[in-house]
């Protein structure tokens, strides 16, 4: 389940994908925007996507994922478009038998997705803009 | 005609999502568009140098790799989402 959307984000629909009768740890993460950053008050987020290789960077990083790590299952979504203070603008969901896997990997899958995929986002403040640059990790 | 894509401060600083890059040799790398896209565009030099190249979907970090009229190229600025 790799997919960019342009409507809001449900965490159930991610956790039920990866869950399995075998499974004993479902791990998620949900990016959420928040109403500051870098001491400017923030109005919203306009999120701009290279869509189709974007889903191929998506599948890069979960395939990397699967090699590193016993895994269940994958789940990565993120939205595009205008996102509101308090919205998701992505989540990811891993699982398996133990906890540790899924740990690692949902930690890895966003931090891979930060670095590489071609995505961006646009602050809003009430007065200006400006395109942000993911860094440090 | 090569075609290239842009995206985020690009696109707008640009006013478009794709320009058409008119280089008349017969092979051309991903240096030679750089090159071009400094010369008409030299006040986005920062965030060209900043950016990355995509050939067809991949990153490609060589600069002297070959491009194609057919191929979609694309210029990454720093990416941010998540």
């Amino acid at each position: 389940m790799i997919e960019v959307v342009d409507t809001p984000l449900l965490l159930q629909p991610l956790l039920d994908h990866v869950s399995a009768p075998h499974v004993g740890a479902v791990s998620s993460f949900s990016g959420v925007v928040r109403n500051h950053n870098l001491g400017k008050g923030v109005l919203y987020l306009e999120y701009e996507c290279y869509a189709p290789m974007a889903l191929k960077e998506m599948q890069t990083i979960v395939e990397q994922a699967y090699a590193k790590w016993e895994l269940h299952q994958i789940a990565v979504v993120h939205r595009v478009g205008r996102i509101e203070i308090g919205e998701s603008a992505v989540m990811i969901a891993t699982s398996s038998a133990h906890r540790k896997e899924s740990l690692a990997a949902l930690s890895y899958v966003i931090d891979t997705l930060k670095a590489t995929v071609p995505i961006w986002k646009k602050e809003y403040w009430q007065d200006g803009t400006m395109w942000l640059e993911n860094c440090c990790g | 005609m090569y075609k290239l894509l842009v995206f985020a401060q690009l696109r707008e600083q640009l006013g478009q999502l794709q320009l058409n890059l008119d280089l008349p040799q017969a092979e051309v790398t991903l240096a030679d568009l750089l090159g071009y896209l400094h010369t008409h565009y030299p006040q986005q030099s920062a965030i060209l140098d900043a950016s990355r190249f995509a050939i067809n979907q991949v990153y490609v970090s060589d600069l002297s790799q070959r491009v194609q009229t057919s191929d979609e190229i694309a210029l990454i600025p720093p990416v941010s989402g998540g």
